[in-house]
Order: C-alpha cells, then sequence, then structure tokens
C-alpha cells in the first residue's frame, strides 16, 4: 500500500498500515527513517500500536462462550439454571449489587489496600543517607510530616486515582489517620520486611525509595484477570486516543516535552541475564513490549507514568513510571505472577532487577524470586 | 464449477477463519455454520474462483445481511423475551462468570455500534485477510483501508470504553 503523509508527517491510516505490515517496501523505509527522527511520530506509533492491541483484545473476547439466541429461547422454556429468588429478590437484588459494582467496590478495597501498605514499607525503608531515596520519597516524607503537624491533612489529600487505572509505582501522600493506626498491618509489613531483606538484590543506588514488594496491579479477588487486562488496555488506548484527538502533531509532541521531558514512549524489549524462574510463567522474558498513555499521565504525585502492553499479543500487562531521574521503576502483571523493580538508566541500557510474588489472586503463593534484566529501546516496527 | 478437491481445500483453508468471523458479527455460532455453508455451496457453484478468501468472506457477508434481515423481526422479539425472562429470575453465578459475560457484553455492544463498513474490515483483518483482500471483499480502494481500519479500532475501544463508563 502506498503512504499517505500530511506534511511532514504520515497519517493515522499510514501508521495502522506500517504497523500492519502493508506498507510497501520503499514508503515503509521513509516511514522508518521518519521515525528515527521523529519523537512525536514514535509516539503516535506506540499509541496506534495500543489501538491494535486494545481492539484484538476486544473483538477477541466475543469469542467467549455464549449461547445463541435461538437456544436462549429454548431454555425460556426448561430453564437450565434453577432461578434462586423471584418475586420480591434478594438482598443482593435490593441493594442493586450488579458484577460491575462489585468489581468496582472491590477494586476500591484492593487499591486502598496497596496504597496503604507501599506508603508504610517506604517510609520505614528509606534510610537518612540515600540520597535517591530522599529524592524519589521527598513528597511522600513530606507530606507525612505536614500531616503530622497538621491533623486536617486528610482534606488535602490529592483525589483517588480513576478506577482501573493502574496503582502508581511511586509514593502518595500519608495522612496522619493513615500512619496512626493499623498496627497489626504495620508489624504485618515490618514481618514481611524481615523476610525479604536477606534476599533483596537491589543495590541502594538503584532506587530504594521505590517500595521492594512487588506492587500488585489489578488484584482484584475473584474478578477475572483477563477481563482486568482487556480493561486496563483498552482504558489505556482509550486515554491515548482521546488525548490525541483533536491536538495537532506539533502540540503533542510539545506538550510531551514540556511534560516530562526525556520521550518514553515508544517500543522496548525486555531482557533477563539468566534464565527466569519457572513460576514466572505468567511473565514471559524476554518480552517486548509497547508504552501507552498520555504522554505527560502521571500518578498522584506526578510522576509520569505509562502502561505496558505486548507487542506481539499475550496477556502481559504493566505500569512503567520515572518517580525520579533516571530510575525507572517496571511493574509486571502475568497470569499468577506479578513482578516489580527499580532500574537505572545508563547510557542506552537500562538495568537493574526485577523482584517476583504470587499474584493474589493466584492459586499457589510461592517465595520470591529475582532476575536481572536489561531493558533496551527497539523500533516498533512489526 | 469448482471441482470437488479445490472445494475441499477451500473449506480446510477458510472454513474455520469463516464461522469465528461470522460467530462474532451475529453472537450465534449456529447461524454462523449454516451461513458458511451455504457460502461454500456457493462456491461449488462457480466456475472459477479469483482472489478466493476475499471473495468467501465477501459471499458470506452478502449471505449474512439478508439473512439478518429476514430474521431482525424475528430476533428482536426473542430478545425481548430473553431480557423479560433475565428481570424475572435472579440467578447467582460465580463473579468470574459474570465478569467476563459483562466483558463480553460489552464488546459486544461496541462491535455492533460501528459503522458496517469499518466492522467488517476491523473483523476480516482480524481474521488475517490483507488489505487487498479487504479491498476487495468491501469494494474498497486498497489505499483507504488503512484509514479505515485505524478509524474503526479508534471507535472500538471509544465505544468500549464508553460501555465501561456507563456500566461504572
Amino acid at each position: 500500500m502506498k503512504a499517505e503523509w500530511e506534511g511532514q508527517h504520515p497519517t493515522e491510516g499510514t501508521i495502522h498500515s506500517w504497523i500492519d505490515g502493508e506498507l510497501d517496501s520503499t514508503d515503509a523505509e521513509r516511514l522508518d527513517a521518519h521515525l528515527a527522527e521523529c519523537a512525536a511520530c514514535q509516539s503516535r506509533v506506540a499509541e496506534a500500536r495500543g489501538l491494535v492491541a486494545a481492539a484484538s483484545r476486544v473483538i477477541g473476547s466475543l469469542d467467549q462462550h455464549q449461547a445463541p439466541i435461538a437456544r436462549t429461547a429454548h431454555a425460556l422454556v426448561q430453564p437450565a439454571v434453577t432461578p434462586v429468588a423471584t418475586g420480591n429478590g434478594t438482598a443482593w437484588r435490593f441493594l442493586r449489587v450488579t458484577p460491575t459494582r462489585a468489581a468496582i467496590a472491590a477494586v476500591l478495597i484492593v487499591a486502598a489496600g496497596i496504597t496503604l501498605t507501599r506508603e508504610y514499607v517506604a517510609v520505614e525503608q528509606t534510610p537518612a543517607s540515600d540520597s535517591v531515596a530522599r529524592g524519589a520519597m521527598s513528597r511522600a516524607t513530606a507530606s507525612t510530616a505536614a500531616a503530622a503537624r497538621a491533623p486536617s491533612t486528610t482534606a488535602q489529600r490529592p483525589p483517588e486515582p480513576k478506577l482501573a487505572t493502574v496503582p502508581s509505582a511511586t509514593n502518595t501522600p500519608v495522612t496522619v489517620a493513615e500512619a496512626g493506626h493499623d498496627s497489626v498491618l504495620r508489624s504485618a509489613i515490618a514481618r514481611r520486611l524481615e523476610t525479604d531483606q536477606p534476599a533483596r538484590t537491589i543495590e541502594p543506588a538503584q532506587g530504594t525509595g521505590v517500595p521492594s514488594a512487588p506492587v500488585s496491579v489489578g488484584n482484584v479477588d475473584r474478578m477475572d484477570t483477563t477481563s482486568a487486562r482487556q480493561m486496563f488496555a483498552a482504558r489505556s488506548a482509550v486515554r491515548s486516543a482521546t488525548a490525541a484527538m483533536g491536538a495537532s502533531v506539533t502540540d503533542r509532541a510539545s506538550a510531551k516535552t514540556a511534560a516530562q521531558g526525556p520521550a518514553d514512549v515508544g517500543c522496548y524489549r525486555i531482557d533477563p541475564s539468566e534464565p527466569v524462574p519457572r513460576r514466572w510463567d505468567g511473565i514471559p522474558l524476554p518480552a517486548e513490549v509497547a508504552l501507552v498513555g498520555t504522554p505527560g499521565a502521571s500518578d498522584v504525585s506526578g510522576t509520569p507514568r505509562y502502561g505496558i502492553t505486548p507487542l506481539a499479543g499475550g496477556n502481559l500487562i504493566g505500569v512503567w513510571s520515572r518517580p525520579a531521574g533516571d530510575t525507572l521503576f517496571i511493574v509486571l502483571n502475568g497470569s499468577t505472577v506479578t513482578t516489580s523493580g527499580a532500574l537505572v538508566a545508563s547510557g542506552s541500557a537500562i538495568t537493574g532487577v526485577l523482584r517476583s510474588a504470587a499474584r493474589a489472586d493466584a492459586a499457589e503463593a510461592h517465595p520470591p524470586a529475582a532476575v536481572r534484566v536489561a531493558v533496551h529501546r527497539i523500533s516498533c516496527r512489526p | 464449477m469448482v471441482s470437488p478437491d479445490r472445494l475441499q481445500a477451500l473449506f480446510q483453508a477458510y472454513h474455520q477463519p469463516l464461522v469465528r468471523f461470522l460467530t462474532r458479527q451475529l453472537g450465534d455460532s449456529d447461524w454462523a455454520e449454516e451461513i458458511a455453508q451455504e457460502t461454500f455451496v456457493r462456491a461449488l457453484k462457480q466456475d472459477d474462483i479469483i482472489s478466493e478468501r476475499a471473495w468467501i468472506f465477501a459471499v458470506a457477508m452478502n449471505i449474512m445481511r439478508d439473512d439478518t434481515r429476514r430474521e431482525a423481526r424475528r430476533r428482536r422479539r426473542l430478545e425481548l423475551m430473553r431480557e423479560e425472562a433475565r428481570s424475572e429470575s435472579v440467578v447467582e453465578p460465580g463473579p468470574t462468570t459474570m465478569e467476563r459475560d459483562d466483558d463480553r457484553d460489552a464488546a459486544r455492544r461496541a462491535v455492533d455500534a460501528l459503522p458496517e463498513r469499518d466492522r467488517d474490515a476491523l473483523m476480516m483483518r482480524e481474521e488475517g485477510l490483507s488489505y487487498e483482500e479487504i479491498a476487495t471483499a468491501l469494494d474498497l480502494a486498497v489505499g483507504s483501508v488503512g484509514t479505515t481500519l485505524s478509524r474503526a479500532r479508534r471507535r472500538l475501544i471509544e465505544a468500549y470504553e464508553a460501555q465501561q463508563v456507563r456500566e461504572s
């Protein structure tokens, strides 16, 4: 197919053609050359990749078993499932608890738990002499100190992340109520730290401000993880797409540069430097991934953050954020395993250690394991 | 007339993707199977088929559209009956199943919200048809397939997101 260009930049249709491998070789080479120099179009390619992957997943979800309409009509005469209640309805019905509402409630509860846990871990782990940690933690500790001085900080608490967005990999302010209560949770975290400490492989300089305990994304009790992934991927793509609409390429590029400095948006390969433990089956490493999300999007503490989506399909999702300077925080979620780590950018490579844990909704728990990885930027070309 | 051997080869190559394509469009695998069989019957009557995958998908879509128009009234009535039955009985399947159903229903509504051409192009691409084959089947210019697909993908995700927000 021949490429179409709007001025110096390819049209969205051309980008999709390129991703689909349908562009003829001459145009593909021209686009390759353009992408090597145009950060804005790299961002558009990453967005388009997110759309392609999300659309594919949405269409794929149509394949889940569905009773044909004709059979459903037949079932009206001979229902396959015995009604549990009729007439006045059950308490669930009275309370209007729908599956979606139940899922929302579960997400909120788990997100709140994760945030609290992360705060406690981060606060208790921060060594006074660690400058990196000080940088990464400055907002949280400042907020905590302010909270200790002024009990009214609850009113200043930043808004919670939207539903189905991925919990932040960085720290959010802790209120007095959170910091002063729940001694059970505090002691549990202390025990966890004691357990984890001997196995720690992340050096202080690699960002100890980031909690070592893997952060779980979308660990919703009894919620279908595939649905959560699809929802996440779709929402990430929509956020990207919505942000992209109505803004010119130039506007988006300058907005991104102003908001986050170095352009993270693009495609990456995550390479383990050692064999990945078998129990990491849910995390297919090495993995080629794209970052999706609104350029400059951030969590409640203002840290630039992106969603991670696999280039070659699959269920892997994750979060990519830069809590401080060259420190990069990655969370990857497989079907049964969550892994996370603070990596350090050095030259063209980003290296560090990812630590794993079983997802909360996994059937089998196991002790954490660690794998050293290198992350390299790659071409988004299929 | 297409030889039985060639028909056999066509069936082997395209039956499964065609049924999946039709099931995604119709939400009814039995119906999809019927249309797929009718498509291959028509293939048997052809003297020759050029660009066979495009031809098969195009014919299947035409049959599907005819069938859909014919069945629309009857199916609307069945849908109403089904909704009525749902509202009168409360079943409590596991939450995983419910979530999956929610997800599938949202996907179905999002797909149905797409303009016909966008939907057809997207579904065909998901079945691996090339841009040229999609252009042939939908009577489009090859150069416009990329634009059609990019628009369809964006609209699909927007519609899907709107469904999720509405349910929330």
